[in-house]
């Protein structure tokens, strides 16, 4: 039993008992699941009913339907192939390269973080959509290739290569930060203890660093796996005509077959392997949902990578004893020669991260300027005629115009409801902390594709398919993992006892939220503001079904723009927006320096 | 049966212990000189501990022995081998840490089994040193625990049984009582101070608790500012420091502003800066002392005695008693005189008569051959302050 030390369990106690009152707390979860209940939970289970119903009532024909035909089978494999190789290329990739962010100096580790981190916000759509020229067959890759004397380049996009490509690219921040995060809390006291007994570096590295990392490496291959089994955007820009996968593959039943029942039972079974997936996986993704402070949870309990000690008298026999020793030793050779390579290894994988998740952006920027109407890399001419294109379209104003304002609506409800919800778990009873986390992590976990589907099936009939609440709803469910989970961390660090003391000096319930919970959770619910509004700016598969002629969002425009025809219009949108982020964060740094130093001026006035 | 005879073996493996040599090792951090030029030469067997306050460049020594860190310059020599620019791994050195730096993962016999298990030793023999090593230790029944599973002072013994179970030549210890509270720490120095003897390694052990060193040490090295200011036995430490510094460092001393001058006997003699009378002190040292010099003249409390102002001699410093502090065996009484405050530590025992309160008229009286004299460097100013 390990002993359960949060100080919550304890102050919890303290602050609860003298205070009769009937505690309240649990009511601020009310519109949390409220939204969650109706706006996920109610589609996805109808797009359940609809997967079973056909004209003559309750029926399995669906799913036999599916589960008999090869190319539902084909496309389920080539998910499962491209998850698990990008999963794996990721993984050692991030794992690599947050080893060595870790033993970097503290002003390098700065600098490559921004490398990580602006691609990661920068949207999926503008960074698979750069890839084409990347990979193009008169793209850069090929450009490259020719001045070397490569004639016939290999065919890089447009096919599962292009897909591994950029998925790889989209995901390698999501696994990367948090193994970064788990071996920046690393002691390596006990890498040297072991180095001291006699370990070459490789070898206290696989024994001793190593099984501290393997909980958050897990963490990490269970995201990227999970976020690919649900992607459509990058395949459907990257892979070729017949590389759909199994997200593409029910929008095309869907739409193109007009199949709903076998949409639906589709998504159901692709549902059915996230979830299972979700289930087996949960042990190590647990630590990242906002539960935290629950009972032990199960990552602290059974993740015990340690192996039992011999037992008893009965010892090994001799055989076993040499089969023993004849691995430790192969396994002491490889990680000798990985130990002796770790510097190349290191650097090589920094190298191929940074090419990978920079190049991108350096090419939209490029190409924005290109002169042409079509696709070629490097530009033979350059010009500002798409810039203005660009800025003269009322069609691609008014778009960005209206992602701008659903997105930011979206996100601020989100904060709302999520920074609320996020209060009830953390303060709020114990019991059911962990079902709520499981479920607002929901969002995040089920593939868009299907959420959107069950949204749009439920709503159609309603009106709301076209109009502006029709998108703004599902972006709010969208936004609220991000949320919640950021201001519960927040919380959670926050000491209970400061709401008990403004308490026990007799301010009411509101004046707590004014004057001590708000002020000390500004930056988290402006991070979760930011990434809730990134998750609805982004979205194209929600858009796919809930625009209408009067609303096409930004996202949407862009991808039907890509799909027409490969222009520089959208590396132009792409500059405009990466732009207006930089000149946001810029803006906030120079705003805090100003109002600094105006303070210190007035100080100084002051005193003298 | 075939188990007890090979625990016996390892026991009977007695006097091990390496022999190190330290020669010119410097170590520089840009422009930080971390350690400067130590030299030290350490016997078999011995156990060397090594004092200085925070900073003085300790574990930045032990870094260089373990390996973990390239001298600058100078080298380290284990039985006359220059193990300098060896990999860590290969030193086949005992090391415990500060704060244990135990596999989390591992169970205590596998903590303490790795190093054997590095040296692919079969699991059968591994198990009778593990054993065994946790014998010393007194861990017996502990061995499929987790370090999260045991108290600090167990962890402390696992960290040791771990570092001792491959039979090192030489032992390093980095502070490693420090996270133990005062009665287990004062336990676990006699439980190294015996296994030391029992295995007869040398030990080098890191330190800034004076208690510790004197109590544990064959020898100390004082060190300060990245340099050995004095090698010695505690009693030497104690009784002859080589400089202020050690004097202040190692027990508390009472430090009087001086200036020496040479008598007509050819002895040198310290005049006390605010000494009405002039007289002229002797002091212990004083063959060491150049005339003309200031210089500090230290007493520990201990030394100092009070006296009745009727008592005094010629020699005596006239005070007024400021504070009394009960210690328990002893009380210390601080005194203000014309030469500065004194610290003067009185056993209870001696009291019995005449005690003394605050505001008492007393005269300050120490042995001539309990006051040492050290030579201000430079404009400095006293180390008492
Ligand atoms: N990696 C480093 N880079 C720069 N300076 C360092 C480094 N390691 C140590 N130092 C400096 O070297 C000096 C000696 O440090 P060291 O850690 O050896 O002291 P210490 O005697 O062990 O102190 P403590 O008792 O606090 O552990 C200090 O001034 C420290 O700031
Ligand atoms: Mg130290």
């Amino acid at each position: 039993m390990s002993v359960d030390s949060s100080p919550e369990r304890f102050t919890d106690g303290l602050a609860t008992r003298p205070r009769r009152r009937p505690d309240h707390r649990w009511l601020t979860l009310v519109p949390l699941l409220a939204v969650l209940i109706l706006l996920f939970v109610v589609p996805l289970c109808s797009l359940l009913v609809d997967s079973f119903r056909s004209a003559q009532g309750f029926t399995l024909e669906n799913y036999r339907e599916q589960v008999s035909s090869p190319v539902f089978w084909r496309a389920i494999r080539r998910t499962l192939v491209v998850a698990a190789l990008s999963t794996g290329i990721c993984v050692a990739l991030g794992y690599g390269m947050a080893y060595a962010l870790t033993r970097m100096p503290k002003r390098v580790r700065g600098v490559l973080l921004v490398v990580v981190l602006v691609p990661y916000f920068t949207s999926i759509l503008i960074r698979s959509y750069a890839w084409i020229a990347i990979l193009a067959p008169n793209g850069l890759v090929a450009q490259a290739l020719a001045l070397l004397g490569v004639e016939t380049p290999p065919d890089l996009v447009f096919n599962q290569t292009g897909m591994l490509i950029g998925t790889v690219q989209i995901l390698l921040p999501l696994a990367l930060l948090p193994i970064y995060s788990v071996m920046s809390g690393i002691d390596r006291a006990p890498v040297r203890a072991a180095q001291s007994l006699g370990a070459s570096p490789a070898v206290a590295h696989w024994h001793v660093y190593r099984p501290a990392t393997s909980s958050a490496v897990m963490a990490a291959a269970a995201l990227v796996f999970i976020s690919t089994l649900g992607f459509y955007v990058t395949p459907a820009l990257l892979g070729g005509p017949g590389d759909t996968l199994i997200a593409q593959s029910i929008l095309v039943q869907f739409s193109n077959l007009v199949d709903p029942a076998g949409a639906a039972a589709q998504a159901a079974l692709l549902l059915l392997i996230v979830l299972v997936l979700f289930a087996i996986l949960f042990r190590h993704l647990a630590p990242s949902l906002s539960v935290g402070g629950t009972e032990p949870t199960p990552a602290t309990t059974t993740a015990r990578p340690g192996r039992r000690p011999p037992r008893g008298t009965a010892g090994p026999t001799e055989r076993h004893e040499e089969l023993r020793t004849l691995r430790a030793r192969i396994l002491d050779t490889g990680l000798d020669i990985v130990g002796r390579l770790r510097l190349p290894i290191l650097l090589g994988s920094w190298i191929l991260g940074a090419v990978l998740l920079v190049t991108p952006l350096v090419v939209v920027a490029i190409w924005s300027l290109s002169d042409a109407t079509y696709l070629t890399f490097p530009p033979e001419e350059y010009s500002t005629r798409w810039f203005a294109d660009y800025f003269t379209d009322e069609a691609w104003i008014d778009s960005t115009f209206l992602s701008l304002g659903l997105a930011s609506t979206a996100a601020v409800v989100s904060v709302v409801i999520g920074g609320f919800g996020a209060f009830g778990l953390v303060r709020g009873p114990r019991r059911p902390r962990l079902p709520i986390a499981i479920l607002v992590a929901m969002p995040l976990i089920v593939p868009p594709m299907i959420y959107s589907l069950g949204f749009f099936v439920l709503v159609a009939p309603h009106n709301l398919v076209g109009t502006r609440l029709g998108l703004i709803l599902p972006y709010v469910v969208l936004g609220l993992p991000f949320s919640v989970s950021i201001t519960a961390a927040a919380l959670r660090n926050l000491d209970v006892r400061l709401e008990n003391a403004a308490r026990s000096l007799g301010a009411g319930s509101l004046s707590v939220l004014r004057h001590v919970l708000l002020p000390a959770l500004r930056p988290a619910l402006v991070s979760g503001f930011v990434f809730s509004f990134l998750a609805a700016f982004d979205d194209v598969v929600v858009a796919t079904f809930m625009s209408g002629p009067t609303a096409v969002t930004l996202p949407l425009r862009m991808f039907q723009d890509i799909k027409l025809e490969v222009s520089p219009r959208t590396a132009v949108v792409a500059v405009v927006l990466l732009g207006a982020g930089a000149a946001a964060v810029l803006l906030r740094f120079v705003t805090a320096w100003l109002v600094r130093t105006v303070r210190v001026a007035l100080s100084r006035l002051g005193d003298s | 049966m075939s188990e007890v005879s090979e625990g016996v073996q390892v026991v009977d493996q007695v006097a091990t212990g390496g022999e190190v040599e330290l020669d010119g090792l410097s170590k520089r951090y840009g422009t930080v000189e971390a350690v400067c030029g130590v030299s030290l030469s350490i016997r078999r067997g011995e156990f060397l501990a090594i004092l200085g306050p925070s900073g003085a460049g300790k574990t930045t020594l032990l870094n260089m022995l373990t390996g973990f860190e390239t001298p600058t310059s100078g080298a380290i020599r284990i039985n006359g081998r220059d193990v300098a620019r060896l990999a860590p791994h290969k030193r086949g050195i005992g090391v415990v840490f500060q704060h244990y730096a135990l596999f989390k993962h591992m169970t205590v016999a596998q903590n303490v089994g790795f190093p054997l298990r590095m040296r692919r030793m079969s699991s059968r023999e591994q198990r009778s040193h593990i054993q065994h090593a946790l014998e010393l230790v007194k861990l017996e029944g502990y061995a499929t625990r987790f370090p999260d599973q045991l108290s600090g002072g167990q962890q402390q013994r696992v960290a040791l049984a771990r570092a001792i179970v491959f039979r090192p030549a030489l032992l390093l210890m980095d502070e490693p009582l420090g996270a133990l509270d005062k009665r287990l720490r004062e336990h676990m120095r006699i439980e190294i101070k015996r296994l030391q003897r029992n295995l007869g390694a040398t030990v080098i052990y890191v330190t800034h608790d004076q208690g510790e060193a004197l109590t544990m040490a064959d020898r100390v090295a004082v060190m300060n500012d990245g340099a050995v200011e004095q090698l010695g036995t505690p009693i030497d430490l104690y009784e002859r420091p080589a400089s202020a510094f050690v004097a202040d460092f190692v027990g508390e001393t009472n430090f009087f502003r001086g200036r020496a001058v040479l008598d007509a006997d050819g002895r040198v003699r310290v005049v006390l800066d605010g000494d009405r009378l002039g007289h002229r002190r002797e002091v212990e040292n004083a063959a060491s002392l150049k005339p003309d010099r200031n210089v500090d003249v230290g007493v520990r409390p201990e030394q100092v005695s009070l006296l009745p102002v009727e008592c005094a001699d010629g020699t005596a410093v006239l005070g007024t008693v400021s504070e009394v502090l009960y210690e328990g065996a002893t009380a210390l009484h601080v005194v203000e005189t014309a030469i500065g405050n004194l610290n003067a530590r009185l056993s209870l025992k001696n009291l019995r008569e005449t005690r003394w309160a605050v505001g008492d008229q007393v005269a300050v009286h120490w042995d001539a051959r309990a006051a040492r004299g050290y030579h201000v460097a430079g404009r400095g100013s006293s180390p008492s302050s």
